[in-house]
């Protein structure tokens, strides 16, 4: 082991060096774990964002059932779903709201009136536009969601609950559009449109206070065999997906027309910052291994000439290459490896900071309009995890063994005699 | 001309120079050095090769150490051709070799240099270990304890020189070169080396082979060599 020994007394000689090359070797090593740190934290941001932002893809169609939307919904790509089955139904026992205005041309009673209220046969009500733009509000309770199918519930809105006097866990009786079947709805939720009433008279079915939302299964129950899809809502992971989806509906719907619409602002406005900073920390991973290799191959080059006596004379000793190669790969790690080990504790500061600034600010600056509260995604959350450092460390010593040992090897291929006896 | 009568009285041949030449391929012209070189060293002897600069003494050198083939022709030690016992290991375990230009291991002090030297060619410790024998062989050549527990860059050139000439004879080889050893030598200490150099041909029946100028230096060998027009006279 004589070379692991003279690795030491180089490495002890050439003190000044040694300190010029860990330093240099820490930053670079702080630095690319830096980027690592902020790449993980990203990529997981993504993954969340897309799971919570996601692209809203709005399909409508003559062929679109509750069963297909389902069929849809169970895709791979899709995260959530929501169909909306808009139908017409009576009240029992409460009162609809009626228009403050008087009808123009007095009261036609005689004439067929549409049912009074505009029951929404839904199954995820979070996916509804007027409730993921916020213009929509749940005041109490909660809203439909998808474990909700079987049951029958209802959220209604709170002009008619106070009319009412309705509270979250009253039941209501709906009656169907032929008047021939009721179906008790629990309230479940209560929640304001911020539309306010029209100034002109609206038939009661039109008045925003008059809306309900109910399971898919409730509606059907109310308007039996009727009863089309207004639309299917589907959150998928991103926009490149949407193409997917797009071909699932087309083998699903056949060939009639429908309409496949994509809404992918809310990700673009989230999700892509958070990608380019993404791509931002790959870049400088990729600078940075750059520039620690083109660093460390000029320190070496610098010394080079040092390097070619040594090698010379050792050679000249008869000492295998293996053993030379084994000097500078010691000698190497042992100012590498330390390295690692600060940068671990600088990397983690450097990091956290990094993220903050970056992230934390284009959360801020990218949200113009209201989202709702689940879509916002978390503060990045930096660690350092042994494979970020494995791969640290790889990098490091790869870069160290590629300035140090290549060189190296492209001396010992000369014959002892040419590096020893050529004066320059 | 060697005859019968020669290879009777004297040692056999302990290096064998058979037909080399050797030519340097540069950019524009080829440069041959050496030509057609036969020659035997043998144990025991002192040797010195003069010449003009320029001639290849140097590279002859070079050549019989096995730092480099000949383009040309075999060197074989003990009847062995070197490139089939391998450079390297010929380096290792039979040559020596003091450079024209001394190859010290800066970051080490002359003691580890010396006994860096001793470990890569497995000279064994013997009795009192390999520091003591190296002190002693440096002591030899006028350097103290002092001096040889010095980083060899605070060393002056010709102390420089006899660490080097120390490190090979600490390396218990059969055939010792040296290129131009004593050139930066004030007179005593050159003597001291050309004296260390006798010793080791006469008393322990090594080959000591020595480039060099100085005529007094060569006047005190066995015999004198002469290089000149790539052809090498005794
Ligand atoms: N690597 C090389 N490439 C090309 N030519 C070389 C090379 N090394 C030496 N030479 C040439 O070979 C010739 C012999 O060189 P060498 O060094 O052997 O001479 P030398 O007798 O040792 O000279 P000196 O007494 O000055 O040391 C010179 O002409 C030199 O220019
Ligand atoms: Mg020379």
């Amino acid at each position: 082991m004589n070379f692991v020994k003279r690795a030491g007394l180089s490495l002890r000689a050439r003190k000044v060096r040694t300190a010029v090359l860990l330093g240099i070797f820490v930053v670079i090593c702080t630095l690319l774990l830096g980027g690592f740190l902020l790449q993980g934290a990203t990529a997981r941001q993504e993954a969340d964002a897309q799971r919570t932002i996601g692209v809203d893809v709005t399909l409508k169609g003559k062929a679109l059932t509750p069963a297909l939307a389902d069929r849809l919904g169970s895709s791979p790509q899709v995260h959530r779903y929501n169909p909306r089955l808009p139908i017409e139904a009576g009240a029992r026992g409460i009162e609809p709201l009626e228009s403050d205005v008087p009808r123009p041309g007095g009261d036609r009673s005689g004439a067929k009136t549409p049912r009074p209220l505009a029951l929404n046969g839904v199954r995820d009500s979070g996916l509804l536009l007027p409730f993921s733009y916020g213009s929509n509000k749940i005041t109490a309770g909660r809203g439909i969601t998808p474990e909700d199918a079987g049951r029958r519930v209802a959220m209604v809105e709170k002009r008619l609950a106070s009319t009412n006097g309705l509270k979250v866990g009253d039941t209501i009786r709906a009656l169907s559009a032929d008047g021939k079947n009721t179906v008790p709805l629990t309230v479940v939720g209560i929640y304001r449109d911020a539309t306010p009433d029209p100034t002109r008279w609206t038939p009661p079915h039109l008045l925003p206070g008059n809306t309900l939302y109910v399971p898919v299964r409730a509606a059907q129950q109310l308007s039996p065999g009727t009863a089309d899809l207004a639309e299917a809502v589907f959150r998928i992971g991103s926009p490149e997906q949407a193409e997917q989806l797009h071909a699932e509906a087309r083998r699903l719907l056949g060939t009639g027309p429908f309409d496949f619409r994509v809404n992918d602002k809310a990700y673009k406005d989230q999700v892509r910052p958070i990608q380019r900073v993404g791509t931002f920390a790959r870049l400088i991973v990729q600078l940075i291994a750059l520039a620690g290799a083109l660093i460390l191959g000029l320190i070496v080059m610098l010394q080079i000439r040092e390097r070619r006596d040594e090698l010379g004379m050792l050679l000249s000793l008869g000492e295998k290459k293996w053993k030379l190669i084994g000097q500078h790969t010691v000698e190497v790690a042992a100012v590498a490896l330390p390295a690692v080990a600060l940068a671990a504790l600088a990397g983690q500061i450097a990091a956290q900071q990094a993220g903050d600034a970056l992230l934390g600010h284009q959360e801020s600056a990218s949200s113009p309009r209201p989202r709702s509260p689940d879509a916002v995604a978390d503060s990045p959350e930096m660690r350092v995890q042994p494979s970020d450092l494995g791969k640290v460390a790889g990098i490091g010593l790869g870069i160290s063994l590629v300035s140090t040992v290549v060189p190296g090897i492209g001396i010992l291929r000369l014959h002892p005699r040419s590096i020893l006896t050529d004066s320059e | 001309m060697t005859t019968a009568t020669d290879t009777a009285t004297e040692p056999p041949p302990v290096l064998r120079l058979d037909g080399v030449s050797h030519t340097y391929i540069g950019q524009r012209r080829r440069t041959t050095v050496l030509k057609n070189i036969d020659y035997s060293f043998r144990r025991g002897t002192f040797y010195t090769v003069l010449g003009p600069s320029g001639s290849g003494k140097t590279t002859l050198l070079s050549l019989a150490s096995g730092l480099d083939a000949p383009t040309r022709g075999t060197i074989s030690f003990n009847g062995q051709d070197l490139t089939k016992l391998g450079l390297g290991r010929y380096r290792n375990k039979h040559a020596a070799t003091i450079f024209q230009h001394y190859n010290l291991l800066t970051y080490m002090t002359a003691l580890q240099n010396v006994t860096t030297a001793m470990e890569i060619t497995g000279v064994k410790p013997g009795s009192g270990g390999r520091r003591a024998r190296a002190l002693e062989l440096l002591e030899r050549v006028g350097l103290d304890k002092h001096m040889a527990t010095r980083n060899v860059m605070r060393l002056s050139g010709g102390q420089q020189q006899r660490v080097a000439i120390t490190r090979a004879l600490a390396c218990d080889v059969d055939i010792l070169f040296a290129d131009e050893p004593t050139g930066n030598l004030d007179e005593d200490t050159a003597q001291g080396i050309i004296d260390t150099f006798r010793e080791l041909a006469h008393e322990q029946d090594k080959c000591v082979v020595v480039v060099t100028h100085s005529q007094r230096l060569a006047a005190q060998s066995d015999r004198v060599l002469t290089l000149r027009k790539g052809k090498l006279t005794e």
